[in-house]
């Protein structure tokens, strides 16, 4: 399987990933590897079979509408990097879009 | 040549539970930020979700209510993309198989009734609020994983008064459903439109634009109109729409651009592992169905038909479930309909709005109302009069009788004008002046009654006793 | 000196419960032992001691008191660093979480607490569970007791090393495709990994949730036993933890094996494997057929493809699992980065290793729009297929028997360079995981590797919630089997 940087890139974008070139570089190769491997799927046919997604058969788990203690503002801001007030501070958000760098 | 307007809602309705959908947090509006946030909803490593029976249970009902087709197998799915108000970085949804798919809304248009299709309905969960300033951007999550519903419509809608009334009919059936608080101001209740425009008679839509950030009913039908508006004086001059995603600006009643081509966001939907999915359970669908409160549009037809009332007259009553609880009882304690809704419509609804108080919290009861309405049916007292006395129930508890004559407005003390009244009763009463003079003493009160009744209740009762008393003395 | 340290977990509770000896005792000579011994194999990243006595005193109050004493009380362990404890850091071996501390205790670790067991610290793994070796940790270097030049396996090899070094009685591990079974049997222990279901998830760090199951390690089979019936069954907090009765495992270990049936899976013996393994292996079938077991083989023929699905499956969960580490409402945060999407691009960069990065990229590959169907979707229905043939060949036998590794403790550094080789140390294990059927890693001999002796674990694999069966034939092999019990020369 072959793998365009700008692929790589967009996936490293995507997974917000910062990467250098020559990282984009060995994932590139890595990835191109693990996906050659993977690609033996691609021999079986599948039309008829239904995707497994839980290892278990289980339904209908529900919790009862009960409320519970919540942390407390103090615990819930103890682990942030920056806050202000009671809330989270992150830097500003300049564009929320996943658009591409190239 | 002549356009016509295509469009389609997407409305988010919050469920009205007292916990989060997938965690134990209560759902308020207006607290403290960070004080409803758990593990769960906080995202730390560890946690999972599990599903709120409310949430769902509400969901189930309304889409049984909106008539949709009830999936056998349902399922969660994680939504992914980075926002810091979304704590794991994913939103827990539902993608292929939503729980309900199609169903309706019916409307009124001035071309008659119109049912507006809806495409799906599905649950998920609401991410919490980022406030931007300059110094940053601040998160809150008290709101995050508070669960919704996501009512998708067909572009059935044709104009944007169609759009407001969908809503509008929209947000009654979930407030009868008790569902939702349906607050738009809140965010109990949200809107994004898709808008086209297409020359009339051509099949093909047009190219659609996203419009988002309208908070209110008013504000979607002005920023529709405004759209549409813009789209066809575009291609009225030659010009293409570009698709797009635009924010509404209530103040200055204006649309800006978000992103100018529809960008093709990669959420990388997939089964949320940590959720079982849910198998439809026949029997409490029954039971919901069996429970359905009668809904708006029924009750409309019914109020015109039972009541006899105009279609706006039927239309203020049930828009408020309260309201038109109100107007039942009235009407049916009065006996006459009409006379219930024009007072519900206008001395009620007058107070309600001024007070800016829910039905519930109505000075004047149901029942008290009644009693002055009977009068005011039985002609004992005057519209106006009436009225007088309706306000001054607003602030005092006194019995009917007590008002009436403390208002004094009406009272008539003038022996010269009551003796007239008096001698007419004496002519029509023979057979109880009879039995007065007979000895009956107690049939006095049956003729006070009658001379009262003649002066709506607003003889000076000790000038009539007087009367009575000289009229039986003189013999005549 | 006393051996707490070979004594089985029910052993101590024994002794701790009737008064014998106290948990204070027992939990100082552990303390001892890592004071001494840790140093060399690394199997600790946080040593609770302060912790650790007091809830030892705190048992033998208790005990004083006259309150009947929890199953494990007095039993020392060890908490893999990706299970959430209150009050202690849980880092899951990454940067991203270096220093985070969890409000809350995961549901196992309140039921060990909850049965007198005594918290030690936690173990060192490879960062967020994924890798082979330990060698991927991002805060510490564990080593093979049994050779400190090689790797203890992965990802729990802190879990597995800490048991083989005698430095815990018992230890928590979490296997995802094959995470405790591997270091299990690199090391020399009993790990077993429950059905999935069967144990809450409810504080485990995700890496893939839906193969994510946490599970003991021990120097034998009676202490996987009982610290399994403590830890498994329903958790409301966790809507994938089935309300299945729990046996009493311990109490049920030494049942006959009397009309069972091994399968021995041919598929699994065409991989390129150590001679000295497939030997160990046979040697165990053969214990079977002497015990009147009947031994077939049974085909199981969509294992090959269970490395490439298990790789697609665990990661395009993982890449979403780790979304959440982006330095806003907690852990690394790049201080520098004046712009959102700048913070959280660096932030993860620079707090995640090369192997999580690696295996997010792959996930967020296989579910991106595109690729969703020839990658994460095919993997599913093939995911199925490989179920489908644990519920044929469980229609005629009662277990299965193979290597847990194809290879013994491998070299530090022999494979880090290469993702795809240390991907292959999964092929025994990662079909079980991906079935959700329960397997355990029970020692069964060694292979002579450069003067050293390397330990080899035999994978014995069950029907879904029939541990017990499980466990009783594990059983019946350890009690036959003359190396059970032998502990590293370097560590006793
Ligand atoms: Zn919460």
């Amino acid at each position: 399987m072959e793998l365009e940087v700008s692929t790589v890139k967009h996936i490293a974008h995507l997974s917000r990933l910062e990467l250098s070139d020559s990282e984009l570089e060995r994932f590139r190769g890595q990835l191109m590897d693990i996906l050659t491997f993977v690609e033996s799927l691609a021999d079986l046919d599948l039309e008829s079979v239904q995707p497994r997604v839980h290892a278990v058969e289980v339904t209908n788990q529900f919790r009862a509408d009960h409320p519970h203690e919540p942390l407390g503002t103090e615990e819930v801001l103890a682990g942030t990097a920056d806050r202000q007030g009671d809330t989270f501070r992150v830097p500003v958000v300049v564009d929320t879009e996943d658009v591409l760098e190239d | 040549m002549e356009y016509e307007v295509v469009v389609g809602l997407e409305v988010h309705a919050q469920l009205a539970t007292r916990t989060k959908m997938f965690c134990g947090c209560p759902v308020r509006f207006g607290e403290r930020p960070n004080s409803l946030v758990c593990p769960i909803c906080l995202g730390l490593p560890g946690v999972l979700p599990v599903v709120n029976e409310s949430a769902y249970h509400m969901s189930l009902r309304t889409a049984v209510a909106l008539g949709c087709e009830l999936a056998s197998f349902t399922k969660f799915d994680r939504k992914n993309y980075y926002y810091p108000d979304l704590p794991k970085n994913y939103q827990i949804s539902q993608y292929d198989l939503p729980f309900a798919e199609g169903g309706s809304v019916p409307i009124s248009t001035p071309g008659g009734e119109k049912s507006i299709r809806l495409v799906r309905v599905h649950m998920e969960e609401d991410a919490g609020k980022l406030v931007h300033t300059p110094l940053g951007s601040l998160v809150d999550l008290n709101r995050a994983g508070t669960p919704l519903m996501e009512i998708v419509s067909e572009p059935d809608l044709s104009s944007p008064e169609e759009a407001r009334s969908y809503l509008e009919e929209l947000k009654r059936m979930l407030e009868y459903l008790e569902v939702c608080d349906c607050n738009m101001e809140e965010g109990s209740l949200r809107c994004d439109a898709n808008l086209s425009v297409r020359p009339v008679g051509q099949k093909e839509l047009g190219v659609k634009t996203e419009i988002k950030n309208m908070n209110s009913f008013s504000g979607v039908e002005k920023a529709l109109t405004y759209e549409a508006g813009r789209q066809i004086r575009t291609l009225v001059a030659g010009g293409v729409i570009e698709q797009a995603t635009l924010l509404w600006h209530e103040d200055r009643e204006e649309t800006s651009v978000m992103r100018t081509k529809e960008h093709a966001h990669d959420y990388r939907y997939f089964p949320e592992p940590d959720l079982s999915p849910i198998v439809l359970d026949a029997k409490k669908v029954e039971q919901i169905r069996g429970e359905l409160p009668e809904l708006p549009r029924t009750r409309w037809q019914r109020f015109q038909a039972d009541y006899d009332l105009s279609e706006y007259d039927a239309e203020v009553l049930i828009r408020d479930r309260a309201l038109a609880d109100y107007f039942e009882d009235l009407a049916g304690r009065v006996g006459q309909g009409k006379l219930a809704a024009n007072w519900v419509t206008n001395q009620v609804s007058a107070v309600l709005n001024e007070r800016k108080i829910p039905v519930a919290e109505c000075p004047v009861s149901s029942d008290r109302l009644s009693e002055l309405l009977l009068r005011v049916d039985s002609g004992d007292l005057s519209k106006g009069m009436a009225g007088k006395v309706f306000d001054s129930m607003l602030g005092s508890d006194a019995s009917l009788d007590q008002l009436i004559e403390k208002l004094g407005g009406g009272q008539i003390s003038d022996p010269d004008t009551l003796r007239p009244l008096v001698e007419e009763v004496f002519g029509e009463q023979a057979k109880i002046v009879e039995d007065i003079r007979g000895g009956k003493d107690k049939a006095k009160n049956a003729l006070f009654g009658k001379v009262m009744g003649k002066t709506r209740g607003r003889g000076n009762p000790e000038v009539v006793r007087g009367l009575i008393e000289e009229l039986l003395a003189s013999g005549s | 000196m006393s051996d707490f340290h070979c004594w089985a977990a029910d052993r101590i509770a024994g002794a701790v419960g009737s008064g014998e000896v106290t948990a204070e005792t027992v939990a100082r000579h552990f303390l001892e032992r890592i004071d001494r011994l840790d140093d060399k194999v690394g199997a600790f990243l946080q040593v609770d001691t302060q912790g650790a006595i007091e809830q030892a005193r705190a048992v033998d109050r208790d005990i004083a008191a006259g309150k009947p004493p929890g199953p494990m009380s007095g039993v020392p362990v060890g908490i893999k660093d990706n299970i959430c404890t209150r009050g202690l850091p849980t880092t899951c071996a990454s940067r991203i979480l270096e220093g985070f501390v969890s409000p809350y205790d995961a549901e196992v670790v309140k039921r060990l607490r909850d049965a007198g067991a005594v918290i030690l610290g936690k173990l060192n793994l490879d960062e967020f569970a994924m890798g082979s070796s330990c060698e991927n940790s991002g805060l510490g270097r564990t080593v093979n007791p049994w050779d400190p030049d090689r790797v203890p396996g992965g990802s729990s090899g802190g879990s597995a090393a800490a048991v083989a070094a005698g430095l815990a009685t018992i230890t928590l591990g979490s296997d995802t495709g094959g995470s405790i079974r591997q270091p299990a049997a690199l090391c020399g222990v009993v790990g077993l990994k429950p059905t999935y279901g069967r144990v809450s998830r409810f504080g485990l760090i995700a890496f893939a949730s839906s193969l994510d199951q946490i599970g003991p390690f021990a120097m034998d089979i009676s202490g996987v036993a009982l610290t399994l019936s403590v830890l498994a069954g329903e958790d409301p907090q966790d809507s994938t933890c089935i309300a299945a009765s729990v046996p009493d495992y311990l109490g049920t270990l030494e049942g006959s094996l009397e009309g069972k049936k091994i399968g021995i899976p041919r598929e699994y013996f065409e991989f390129e494997m150590h001679a000295g393994i497939s030997q160990c292996v046979e040697r165990a079938a053969q214990v079977y057929r002497d015990l009147g077991v009947e031994v077939v083989e049974v085909p199981m023929p969509h294992t090959k493809h269970a490395i490439a699905t298990y790789y697609l499956v665990a990661n395009a969960e993982a890449s979403s699992n780790l979304a959440r580490y982006d330095g806003v409402h907690y852990g690394h945060r790049n201080q520098e980065a004046k712009e959102l999407v700048e913070m959280s691009c660096r932030s993860r960069s620079e707090g995640f290793g090369d192997e999580v990065q690696r295996r997010i990229m792959l996930g967020t590959f296989a579910l991106s729009s595109g690729y969703y169907d020839a990658y994460y979707l095919r993997a599913l229905k093939v995911r199925q297929l490989i179920r489908q043939d644990f519920d044929a060949a469980f229609e005629q036998v009662d277990a299965l028997l193979c290597p847990t590794s194809p290879i013994p403790a491998f070299r530090m550094g022999e494979k880090v360079e290469d993702p795809m080789q240390m991907y292959l140390c999964d092929i025994m294990t990662a079909p079980a995981s991906l079935a959700g059927v329960p397997a355990i890693s029970v020692p069964c001999g060694f292979v002579e590797e450069e003067g050293r002796s390397l330990p080899v674990g035999l994978h014995l694999v069950s029907r879904p919630f029939e541990e017990e069966t499980l466990l009783g034939i594990a059983r019946a092999f350890e009690v036959r089997y003359e190396g059970s019990g032998r502990m590293p020369a370097e560590v006793l």
